[in-house]
């Protein structure tokens, strides 16, 4: 066996070859922006996962027969027979989304939803259930708030997303306010109230410098914005 | 030498665990733990080029996080599997291009005087010129134990090789590397 000792100035030589490192920049980079920027997984291993998703599909399939129906009723109104069949997929998703922005996303989905069951269900007598339907749809405007404000690095685009969605729903409860009868009408201001908190939390998460719908500041990145992210991502 | 021990075997463990669970900032942990070695190991590999061995370094990190589910702790530790994607990576430049290695840029401690500074630099550089001569299989080897201190039972689990074929290949290294300096007048 050879020995190593015959080697050591050489062996010597090669450890301060130790002193090759990544640049101060590059680390702290990679610290602050990429790693924040990796996305999120769900906690629970990859098995468990999918025996959740694949069970909820296999439920869907087995009770609403061909998966033909269940994509019919993600075209459903309230009101209509798949509509319950809709809310039903709707909760399945949500179920097995792990992605914060999608979360967020979803539940807008069944916020907008909830909007409509109002506008349908407007001229009713029936205020508990309007009342109801307002406090769903604050609910679920308070859940997708929360996941924007998880959603890390992505933030910023779904918090623009969602304080759009809530402008327009605003400005659709509000018409609605002028049609409904008095009983309704503190239901809707409920929601119209919901709608404008979670819009101002919407406002918060953007930086001021970004342009958005409702506010025209000039848009602009530093050193360790979203832009710079992407694009080294990309390159 | 550094040696891993059996506590920073167990952190790595502990680590693992959470990240597998998504856990960014135990990820973020691994990372500060293994980027300057990964890092070293890849500049040494490509063009010496600290640009080309960052954005391999972010590659072969994302790369690992995507896989992280994948990651079975029980087939080699966490560094044999990053090394791991490290050499299929470097691999796959290889594969994309060939580049001329070029003189890094050094870092000398400033506090020495300018004569001494200069002799370090050429010092430096004409070990680094003789590890670039290698063979690439020496060059790994040489990489691996003797600048990331690696043990051969480490470097077994991430070459794929047994430790005796390891053992005799950092000799041949060694040997071609003393060789080359001689050729190169450094040592007499």
């Amino acid at each position: 066996m050879e020995d190593i000792s015959k080697y050591r100035e050489i062996i010597s030589e090669l450890s301060s070859l130790r002193a090759v490192a990544p640049r101060p920049a590059f680390r702290a980079r990679f610290e602050n922006l990429l790693i924040p920027a990796l996305p999120s997984k769900k906690a629970g291993g990859f098995f468990f996962s999918f025996a959740v998703r694949l069970a909820i599909l296999l439920i869907a399939f087995i009770v609403f027969g061909t998966t033909g129906i269940v994509l019919a009723a993600g075209q459903s109104k309230p009101g209509s027979f798949l509509y319950p069949v809709r809310q039903l997929v709707q909760n399945a998703k949500l179920a097995v989304a792990t992605n914060p922005s999608t979360r967020a996303l979803l539940h807008l989905e069944k916020a907008r939803d909830k909007v409509e069951e109002m506008q349908t269900s407007a001229s009713d007598r029936k205020t508990e259930q309007f009342e109801q339907k307002a406090e769903d749809y604050k609910k679920d405007i308070g859940k997708a708030v929360e996941e924007v404000q998880k959603s890390g690095i992505q933030q910023e685009k779904t918090a623009e997303t969602v304080n759009e969605f809530l402008e327009n729903q605003t400005r659709t409860l509000e018409e609605l306010m002028t049609a409904a009868p008095t009983q309704n009408q503190p239901a809707l201001e409920k929601a119209i109230d919901a709608s404008q908190q979670g819009q101002e939390k919407m406002l918060e998460v953007q930086p001021e410098n970004i342009p958005t719908p409702s506010n025209q500041s000039q848009s602009g990145n530093n050193e360790f914005g979203q832009e710079k992210a992407n694009e080294h991502r990309n390159r | 030498m550094y040696k891993k021990s059996a506590l920073n075997s167990i952190t790595d463990k502990i680590l693992v665990y959470r990240a597998k669970r998504g856990d960014k900032e135990a990820y973020g942990k691994l990372y500060l733990k293994y980027i300057d070695s990964i890092y070293r190991y890849i500049f040494f590999r490509v063009n010496q080029n600290h640009e080309e061995a960052e954005d391999i370094t972010e590659i072969v990190f994302f790369k690992a996080w995507e896989k992280f589910a994948t990651f079975d702790e029980q087939a080699g530790g966490f560094q044999a599997w990053i090394y791991a994607i490290c050499r299929n990576r470097v691999i796959d430049y290889y594969k994309k291009e060939k580049k001329q290695t070029k003189l890094l840029e050094t870092h000398i401690d400033e506090r020495e005087n300018i004569e001494e500074k200069v002799l370090r630099e050429e010092e430096f550089e004409n070990v680094l010129a003789a590890v670039r001569k290698l063979p690439r299989d020496q060059g790994e080897v040489i990489s691996l134990k003797f600048i990331e201190g690696l043990s051969n039972k480490e470097m077994s689990r991430i070459l794929g090789k047994k430790e005796n074929a390891i053992r005799a290949l950092q000799f041949r290294a060694l040997k071609n590397l003393q060789m080359i300096l001689k050729h190169d007048g450094r040592h007499k």
